[in-house]
């Protein structure tokens, strides 16, 4: 049988998704104009991890799957943020 | 088909040793993804070399088509696992076909915001060898650009397949493996908008 997500679990997933894009939007309009540097980076990687973090494990239905398939997809997305927040990190003043 | 009467249970609580959709699927997915990291990789760090024109070629940039597009990938998502939903729970093809025709006007949107963005670039006259950042800029959304095309094709395939009834609870590896590939676009450009329209 078919893994299968609740769908009030994908309507929520969704709906902070939306949220989410909305508040890195805003972000981006925002810091074109202040120079904060690492609180507004740390902010906006935690929120792409969050949305990676739903679009795995509700849309691709890898919740309720072993582990080991939700460590690799989510494992990319942790590798992938780690090496931009070290190049960040390098390209600070 | 006409929806099954009662509902399978749904298994958020129980464990699946395998993932939605064929293994092949997934293991195509993984070697996507390695891909779009080396490209991430290279872009941040090639970032990390000139911050300052990066960040300046970055306010040429139109980021609320980039935003917009992430809406529409999301929205797109979410069709496409509402779709999947409605045939493993309901095995109602119907519904389903509904939700996956709503994945492909997403899919679609993007294309076409993604298009509009392009002949402005274009436009101005900027190519692969403008700069550094442009080089990246169009080679990286192009080549997802490629991918939400390729993703367009499945989801029609699907959708003309799920109309058919093709799909049943015990047999939807097709319909999960198309899905899982889309989520996949989608959750490169959740990470792509982040990295070249916001970060500064």
């Amino acid at each position: 049988m078919s893994p299968i997500i609740p769908a009030r679990k994908l309507d929520l997933a969704y709906a902070i998704l939306v949220i989410a894009t909305i508040v890195t939007w805003l972000i981006g309009d925002w810091w074109q104009d202040h120079n904060v540097l690492l609180p507004v980076m740390a902010g906006l990687l935690t929120l792409t991890f969050i949305k990676c973090r739903l679009v795995i494990l509700d849309f691709m239905a890898l919740r309720p799957v072993k582990f080991f398939w939700r460590g690799i997809v989510i494992g990319w997305v942790l590798l992938v943020l780690g090496l931009i927040s070290v190049a960040y990190l390098i390209s600070l003043p | 088909m006409t929806p099954t009467s009662t509902a399978l249970p749904e298994s958020a609580d129980e464990l699946h040793i395998a993932p939605p959709g064929d293994l092949a699927i997934w293991f195509f997915i993984l070697a996507e993804l390695l891909a779009f990291a080396v490209f991430f990789a290279a872009y941040a760090f090639a970032r990390a070399k000139n911050p300052a024109l990066f960040d300046e070629m970055q306010r040429t940039l139109n980021r609320d088509a980039g935003a917009v597009n992430t809406l529409l990938l999301i929205t797109a998502s979410w069709c496409v696992a509402r779709g999947v939903h409605a045939v493993v729970k309901y095995n109602d093809s119907a519904k389903a076909s509904r939700w996956l025709l709503g994945g492909i006007a997403g899919g679609a949107g993007f294309l076409v915001v993604k298009l509009s963005e392009y002949a402005h670039v274009f436009g101005e006259g900027i190519t692969l060898s403008t700069n550094t950042f442009y080089m990246f800029y169009i080679s990286l959304t192009f080549f997802h650009f490629m991918h939400v095309i390729l993703g367009m094709v499945i989801l029609t395939v699907l959708w003309a397949q799920t109309r058919k009834g093709l799909y049943t609870p015990d047999s939807a590896n097709g319909l999960e493996s198309g899905a899982a590939y889309w989520h996949m676009v989608d959750l490169v450009w959740i990470v792509l908008f982040p990295l070249v329209y916001v970060m500064r």
